[in-house]
């Protein structure tokens, strides 16, 4: 029986311990300690650590851990994106800085076109205006807000007949036994569009400032209160 | 933990991942003990391990379809809470030599006072008595604290929540060469630490040279 000269370390006395040598590692050591008295106690004091620690007891729960309904929240959302697409949840978080920051710059920029636009409506329209120079922009608001309804509608007729004739021709002939009515309809709604917002126009100039100027509004206090929570 | 009680959880893990948070807290009843002690073991302060623990449960229900079933869910749990844990110790002790020093001069200061108070006590008045006193166990606790983040983790997985050696390698990513010497470190300081600390013991738990293989 060759015994070990050196003397057992305390990383292979604790895996000796944990039974974590090999068999022959395991052996050897069992073989070292009968005759070793310094790796016996090492052992011995490495045991009762373990015991030690062995013997606290858990610490008493200070409460329960129970997950609320509004933590478990957001997981939920995050999963129902999960399932559709999976590169969502990254979108999600890039969104505030990058994307909410454009579409907020954007809002701003078509509430000053919207301004410029409704200005230069109500301005032209102050200036050749039955009232002449000497009015306000009181007056010209309410000019622009009274007139637009009935010129928007009086505008089409000149411009009916030959936007009118020419595409319905052209697009309803391939379908004209199916949409024989609808067609037209469309066709008119675009024009009465196409005309209230006329930008040659001084109230077409005036509508579509206002538009752009509300959209822009709302759309900076949306983005702005989404991104504040 | 027997068969049924095992399907019992798994059956409870799917409905968890299917998103129903009742599912989830019944689980989060069976292992609330596990995680807590094993945070508070590392960290040491009750309020702090409380907070730990709560958002160990929030980030393992939110990441829970990761889960994929190859480690125990008790393990998986404890790798979450142990690198929850190990995240705000280090975010408090951003200069970890200047703490260690600190903490062990308060260390020597705490025990010695503790020391006169349990002189005066009868600790062995009931040798018998598995339970440590609660002194006692705040002077383990120091112990603890004292070791490397690396080796508290180790020793506290290993030899307070009964972790195999395989297991404690997947929870903290090394091998298991690492993790073994680790554990052995760990032990081993702890070792040193207790030996000063020795007459606080029971005498069942002394570090006495009379006991044999």
């Amino acid at each position: 029986m060759a015994k070990q000269e050196r003397h057992f370390t305390i990383t292979e006395l604790s895996a000796f311990l944990d039974g974590q040598l090999s068999a022959q590692e395991q052996a050897l050591c069992e073989e070292h300690l009968k005759g070793c008295e310094q790796c016996r106690q090492t052992l011995a004091e490495l045991r009762q650590t373990v015991a030690l620690l062995h013997a606290l007891p858990p610490p008493v729960l200070p409460r329960s851990f129970l997950l609320s309904a509004e933590q478990a929240t957001p997981p939920a959302a995050v999963r129902t994106f999960n399932e559709i697409r999976p590169v969502l949840p990254l979108r999600r978080v890039a969104r505030p800085s990058y994307v909410q920051n454009a579409l907020r710059n954007l809002s701003v920029l078509a509430a000053v076109i919207g301004l410029f636009f409704l200005l230069s409506g109500i301005f032209s329209a102050s200036f050749t205006g039955p009232s002449g120079g000497h009015s306000t922009s009181a007056p010209a608001l309410s000019f622009a807000s009274q007139h637009p309804a009935p010129t928007a509608t009086a505008t089409p007729p000149p411009a009916a007949p030959n936007v009118a004739e020419t595409p319905t021709v052209k697009i309803t002939k391939p379908d004209a036994n199916t949409h024989p009515v609808v067609q037209p309809l469309v066709f008119t709604l675009l024009q009465v569009l196409l005309a209230a917002f006329d930008l040659s126009t001084q109230q077409g100039r005036a509508l579509t400032g206002l538009m752009l100027l509300a959209i822009g509004i709302i759309g900076f206090f949306v983005i702005t209160r989404r991104q504040r929570s | 933990m027997s068969k049924s009680v095992r399907d019992d959880e798994e059956l409870l893990i799917v409905r968890s991942q299917r998103g129903e948070v009742d599912a989830f807290n019944q689980l989060v009843l069976r292992y609330q003990q596990t995680v807590y002690s094993a945070v508070f073991r590392l960290l040491g302060n009750y309020d702090v391990a409380s907070d730990v623990t709560q958002n160990t449960f929030i980030a393992a229900y939110r990441s829970i379809q990761s889960y994929r079933g190859s480690s125990s869910f008790r393990s998986w749990l404890l790798r979450i809470g142990s690198n929850m844990a190990c995240d705000h110790w280090r975010s408090v002790h951003r200069h970890p030599v200047e703490s260690l020093e600190e903490l062990t001069e308060e260390d020597e200061a705490h025990s010695s006072s503790l020391l006169s108070i349990l002189a005066t006590k009868e600790v062995e008045s009931n040798p018998e008595a598995m339970l440590l006193s609660q002194e006692f166990q705040g002077v383990i606790q120091q112990g603890l604290q004292q070791l490397p983040l690396d080796q508290r983790v180790a020793v506290v997985l290993c030899d307070i929540q009964g972790l195999s050696y395989e297991e404690i390698a997947t929870t903290t990513q090394a091998t298991l060469g690492t993790v073994r010497s680790r554990i052995a470190r760990g032990r081993g300081r702890l070792r040193t630490y207790l030996r000063q600390h020795q007459e606080l013991l029971p005498h069942k738990y002394r570090l006495n040279t009379d006991s044999s293989l």
